[in-house]
């Protein structure tokens, strides 16, 4: 099995979820008119599909790529792996980890086959307008992803790394209400950029971002 | 006998014709030099004028190397090839000249803006032109990278029917 054929796998497995919540066998009441007692720890994890991350913030990259025989327009759309480790502070904060995969680009041209993978490691925070419990995630937010992202830029087998600072606010759609398991769909922008990630010139990373988390509130 | 002869031509000219009429013209794209796997050649078999202003480099990747020229420092190459066209990959959008034994012309950018690095090209003959010997020189005033020198030449490619 590819790993593309396995992250289309758990992705359906996730739109699955969505659309068929399990059903609650603990309802935790929210923070209307109660106190709120439910501080725990929730686990993400799924897939994000990514639109336009190689060269929305410029044209460096395309330029290049271009000259050099490459698709201009590469990894117009990939999915990667997820992972988060969150805790619910308070009925309207969740902190947490984040992490990711991203084989973002895989093409051949005159310089020879290339690829561009990133990983991230760094922090998220997820803010709820109505206030929550880990287990009642029909809510709606906007989240705040930021940390490190390692890039790896390979042609013809050789590799380029850098590392590079990122951040991605996003609007966020809990699912599944009431349940131990969740979904969470998230619409969001990353911006990110290597200085010189082309010897002379930027290697400009990010763009549109759509996000479908498997939340489990053990 | 004669009328033999006439019509043995006849056949001929027209098994000719359509030989001629089964050629496709296809532009053939042959890369003369990437600067790629020159091992301990100095400057991949470049001749420079001035040799302490020719080096190899990096260009966008690690991986990837072209030729730095000095401002008024050319290279030169032996070649066997027939061309119509040559392009370049160079960081330097203008002041590149191409020679092609010894018959200079002037490279031009195929696009416009300012970009890390340019695809360069010329018309140096319709129907190609046989070259022995191909040069390059960096007439812009700056250091320039060469790199990926390909040749455009129109092939006779002959038909599947």
């Amino acid at each position: 099995m590819t790993l593309k054929t396995a992250l289309s796998t758990v992705l359906l497995v996730a739109v699955a979820l969505a659309a068929f919540p399990a059903q609650s066998q603990e309802v935790v009441a929210g923070p209307q008119g109660r106190s709120w007692d439910d501080r725990g720890v929730i686990i993400a994890f799924g897939m994000e599909g990514v639109w336009g991350t190689v060269h929305p913030h410029g044209y460096d990259l395309k330029d290049t790529l271009e000259v050099y025989d490459f698709d201009p327009y590469p990894g117009l759309f990939n999915l990667n792996v997820v992972a988060e480790v969150l805790f619910a502070v308070n009925p309207h904060v969740e902190l947490g980890v984040h992490g990711a995969y991203n084989g973002l680009l895989d093409m051949d041209g005159a310089a020879g086959p290339a690829s561009l993978t990133t990983q991230e490691i760094g922090g998220v925070a997820r803010l709820l307008l109505g206030g929550s419990s880990r287990r009642a995630h029909g809510e709606v937010g906007f989240r705040f992803e930021g940390g490190v992202m390692l890039v790896d830029f390979e042609v013809d087998g050789i590799s380029d790394n850098h590392t590079t600072g990122f951040v991605r606010p996003a609007l966020t759609l809990g699912g599944g209400g009431g349940s131990d398991v969740g979904t969470e769909l998230s619409f969001g922008w990353t911006f990110a950029q290597v200085d010189r990630g082309l010897g002379r010139a930027a290697l400009p990373l990010g763009g549109l971002d759509l996000t479908l988390l498997i939340r489990i509130a053990p | 006998m004669t009328q033999r002869w006439i019509s043995c031509a006849l056949a001929l000219g027209t098994l000719l014709i359509a030989a001629g009429c089964d050629c496709q013209l296809e532009d053939v794209d042959t890369v003369i030099e990437d600067f790629e796997s020159c091992g301990n050649i100095p400057l991949c078999g470049w001749t420079a004028t001035d040799p302490s202003g020719a080096r190899l480099t990096t260009t966008f990747h690690p991986s990837e190397h072209g030729l730095e020229l000095q401002p008024g420092v050319a290279a030169t190459f032996p070649t066997s090839i027939r061309t119509e066209e040559i392009h370049v990959v160079s960081d330097c959008r203008t002041g590149i000249i191409l020679h092609l034994d010894g018959r200079p012309f002037r490279m031009v950018a195929t696009s416009q803006g300012s970009q890390p690095f340019y695809r360069l090209a010329v018309v140096v003959s319709r129907g190609g032109d046989d070259v022995g010997s191909l040069g390059i020189e960096n007439m812009s005033g700056r250091t320039c990278v060469i790199d990926d020198v390909r040749s455009i030449d129109d092939v006779c490619l002959e038909d599947d029917l």
